[in-house]
């Protein structure tokens, strides 16, 4: 499991690699709050995530409330079907752009 | 000198090579003990407990190889290091040093700062082992006790959590909790009205953080359920709890059910939690319930939606829940469990009375020896007739003392609040304060209910029971009672409770009246609404609970009598 | 033949102190009664004895820095081993001369 980000613009890719889990808290806390005040929009970029766990959903979940909570705009991009499988599950529709 | 005097055993049979070393030995500030032989090292190992052992090779009755095995053998796990005094110098009398505990070699013309400075090392390490013993045992006690306050609280938490009717004989379950805590939570209750809700919970993570949140949401359950609120009511306030008290990022995954045993039917709430079965007695057919909703304590209550599912169930029909644990489950090879392998079983299943035990076994069979890495919750209910799970259980223990006996109240709900508000509750526990009607409450919930959902929908919001003869009309009914919820302007139900005390006991006359048309009820007595021609008034369960039905005015008026006796209650 | 090494010695006095003379008594008394048992476990080509005993010696006259005499014990100890007790270099009478010398030069020391 790794993090990788970069920022183009006010606009903050985090892309995570393998399985997304409890693990990972710390490192992808730190993507999104080590990063400048600039950044608006954010994109979580699933295209090597093989999976998802609930401790990834609250993990999601806090990165939406650093973003700005209800008027935040964060976009879940190239979910593998396991991956969009659990984001609707939860209806994680409701509160993020899921591409 | 040094900071805190060690015990140094000398064990040499050399009287004045034992003089040296004690005085080189002393000269550091430590004290000494001395040896002569092997057999008195041992015993002076053991009355003296030396920090650090200075121990001859070569001595008489015992040799200092044999007392280094001795000593360390019931040293155990302390550190007792010992270091051989020799002038030994071929390597395989070395090794055998080494192999019988000695941990380190001293040779013969004895260096004082050699021995020093052994010494000190030996001390230093000595006081790290010491340390790390203390340290460890410390960790181990605070473990022990933390486990052990952990089941304290698990007899808490299990008394919180597990006072419901899960033992009831249309209920089948297995909890396996990962931790002594579970994080998974499941509950059933009883309603007044003798409809069953059930609710399966999984909340982010394991053990304790868990666990926490499931103690206010077991509260929340078990307390409204009895004082007959809805289950939308419910969910709302466990989902304004739990979002007021767990941090971001925490969560619970809920199903919640609504078994009602008379209408035959289940409202289903779900968020989070992955698909659950609906198997069909008779075709054997499985229909899948899926999630609609994001899990409770994600939303702010103004965001909440209580929007339910409706199914009909008949005789037999089973609904299975589970928690993620059981599709996400691991084998050796790290493969998971999944879905497609949960519908094998229900595809080869020849025994409906099996399948929960199929599923179990299957699952447990795939997991093996791996174990498990997270909570599993498995849950079956069964539609059965009411009388299969026996009579809501009402506290009777507060006695026949009279209570409030003569009295009149009017209730009415307007235009929002009449479409929001369920009033159900309020009313139960005015009514509740008579005693005799207190241990009437589940068929008085039943009655109020149904007289207030026939008021509101087919009163107020005009809407036609014939759609509820089967199931598509079933879902019709329902569309159209939301479009006419929005569409509803003013309205009103109006409850008048009358209670009279009668030589027997007492008179209940209750009066229930809404602003909608009314319906043409002239020339037919009570026994004769039947099902056919007003179906879903619920009129016959009614009938069944009260002395005496009546309509009035142009049908938009009903009035129900229900006496009790003293007498009766006692029996 | 230097008896003893007088820098180790000196140091071995500092160190002693005033028991000093109780270790060079402890040495001699010691010497004595073990040179005797060698002797004797040597006439008697005793082999495994004469190591035991020509091995305390070695250390124990090494210890009162009396390094030439630890050398002549050692020799008899190596031979006793290999258990060709003929072989030593040196003739006993030689041992027990160094074990005089070494004798007298503690005791002036006292």
């Amino acid at each position: 499991m790794s993090i990788a980000t970069s920022v183009n613009g006010n606009e903050l890719t985090v892309q995570v690699e393998g399985r997304f889990d409890f693990s990972a808290h710390q490192e992808f806390r730190d993507a999104y709050e080590k990063t400048d005040d600039g950044v608006k929009n954010y994109v979580i970029d699933m295209s090597r995530a093989t999976y998802l766990d609930s401790s990834a959903l609250g993990m999601l979940l806090l990165l939406r409330d650093h973003a700005g909570g209800d008027s935040a705009n964060v976009r879940i991009t190239k979910c593998n079907q396991d991956v969009k499988k659990i984001l609707t599950i939860s209806n994680f529709e409701q509160l993020f752009t899921i591409e | 000198m040094v900071d805190v005097p060690l015990n140094i055993l000398i064990a040499d049979d050399n009287k004045s090579d034992r003089l040296i070393l004690a005085a080189i030995v002393k000269k550091m500030g430590h004290k000494v003990c001395v040896a002569e032989d092997g057999v008195q090292a041992v015993a002076q190992y053991h009355s003296e407990k030396p920090d650090i052992i200075l121990l001859d090779v070569m001595m008489p009755n015992m040799n200092g190889q044999e007392a280094a095995l001795k000593i360390k053998s019931s040293a155990g796990e302390d550190m007792v290091p010992i270091i051989f005094l020799t002038s030994l110098q071929d390597a395989t009398d070395l090794a055998k040093c080494l192999d019988s505990g000695g941990d380190d070699f001293l040779t013969k013309p004895y260096n004082k700062i050699i021995l020093q400075a052994k010494i000190n090392a030996f001390s230093r390490m000595s006081k790290m082992h010491y340390t790390l013993q203390q340290q460890r045992d410390l960790i181990s006690d605070h473990n022990e006790h933390m486990v052990h306050e952990q089941e304290v609280a698990k007899a808490v938490y299990d008394n919180v959590t597990h006072a419901g009717c899960l033992n009831l004989p249309n209920i089948k379950h297995m909890l396996s909790p990962f931790s002594v805590f579970n994080g998974d939570v499941l509950l059933a209750a009883r309603k007044p009205s003798g409809s069953m809700h059930i609710l399966l919970g999984d909340f982010t993570g394991h053990g304790l953080p868990a666990a926490i949140g499931a103690m206010p949401l077991a509260e929340i359950f078990y307390g409204m359920t009895a004082k007959g609120f809805l289950m939308d009511d419910i969910l709302r306030e466990i989902n304004s709890k739990l979002k007021k008290i767990l941090p971001i990022g925490y969560f619970c995954c809920v199903c919640m059910v609504n078994l009602s045993f008379r209408k035959q039917q289940i409202e289903v709430w779900m968020g989070g939690l992955p698909d659950f079965y609906l198997l069909r007695h008779d075709t054997g057919q499985v229909e899948k319930l899926a999630s609609t909703h994001l899990p409770l304590g994600v939303l702010s209550s103004q965001g909440f939606d209580s929007k339910t599912q409706r199914f009909s169930l008949r005789r037999n029909d089973r609904l299975f829940m589970w928690s993620d644990g059981i599709i996400e489950s691991r084998n050796d090879q790290g493969d998971l469990f999944g879905e497609t392998r949960l519908m094998d079983i229900f595809n080869g299943n020849q025994d409906q009375d099996h399948l929960f035990d199929d599923i179990v076994n299957t699952v447990n069979g795939f997991t093996g020896e791996s174990g498990k890495d997270d909570d599993t919750t498995l849950l079956e209910v069964k539609m059965v007739p009411e009388a299969d799970v026996g009579e809501v259980d009402i506290d009777m223990s507060r006695g026949m003392i009279t209570g409030p006996t003569d009295w009149n109240m009017r209730y009415t709900l307007r235009g929002d609040t009449l479409k929001t508000f369920n009033p159900l509750p309020v009313m139960l526990g005015i009514l509740s304060d008579v005693p005799a009607l207190h241990g009437l409450s589940g068929q008085l919930y039943t009655l109020m209910a149904e007289l207030f959902s026939n008021a509101f929908e087919h009163g107020v919001l005009g809407l036609s029971s014939d759609l509820k003869k089967d199931a598509k009309g079933f879902a019709e009914y329902y569309a159209q009672r939301e479009l006419a919820m929005k569409s509803m302007g003013d309205g009103q139900v109006m409850f008048e409770f009358d209670h009279q005390p009668t030589k027997a006991g007492g008179l209940l006359t209750l009066t229930v009246t809404d602003s909608g048309d009314g319906f043409d009820y002239v020339g037919k007595q009570a026994n004769q609404f039947s099902e056919a021609g007003y179906s879903g008034r619920g009129i016959p369960l009614i009938v069944s609970i009260c002395d005496s039905l009546e309509y009035l005015g142009q049908g938009n008026i009903v009035k129900v009598t229900l006496s009790w006796s003293a007498k009766g209650l006692e029996e | 033949m230097a008896r003893l090494n007088m820098s180790q010695i000196d140091e071995l006095k500092d160190l002693m102190e005033e028991a000093f003379a109780d270790l060079v008594e402890t040495y001699i008394s010691d010497c004595e009664e073990k040179i005797t048992r060698l002797r004797d476990a040597i006439e008697a080509s005793d082999a495994p004895l004469s190591a035991e005993i020509s091995h305390s010696l070695k250390g124990s006259s090494a210890n009162i820095c009396a390094e030439d005499l630890s050398e002549l014990f050692k020799a008899i100890e190596d031979q006793a081993r290999q258990d060709t007790l003929s072989q030593i270099p040196q003739p006993f009478s030689d041992v027990q001369d160094e074990y005089q010398r070494v004798k007298g030069a503690l005791q002036n020391l006292l």
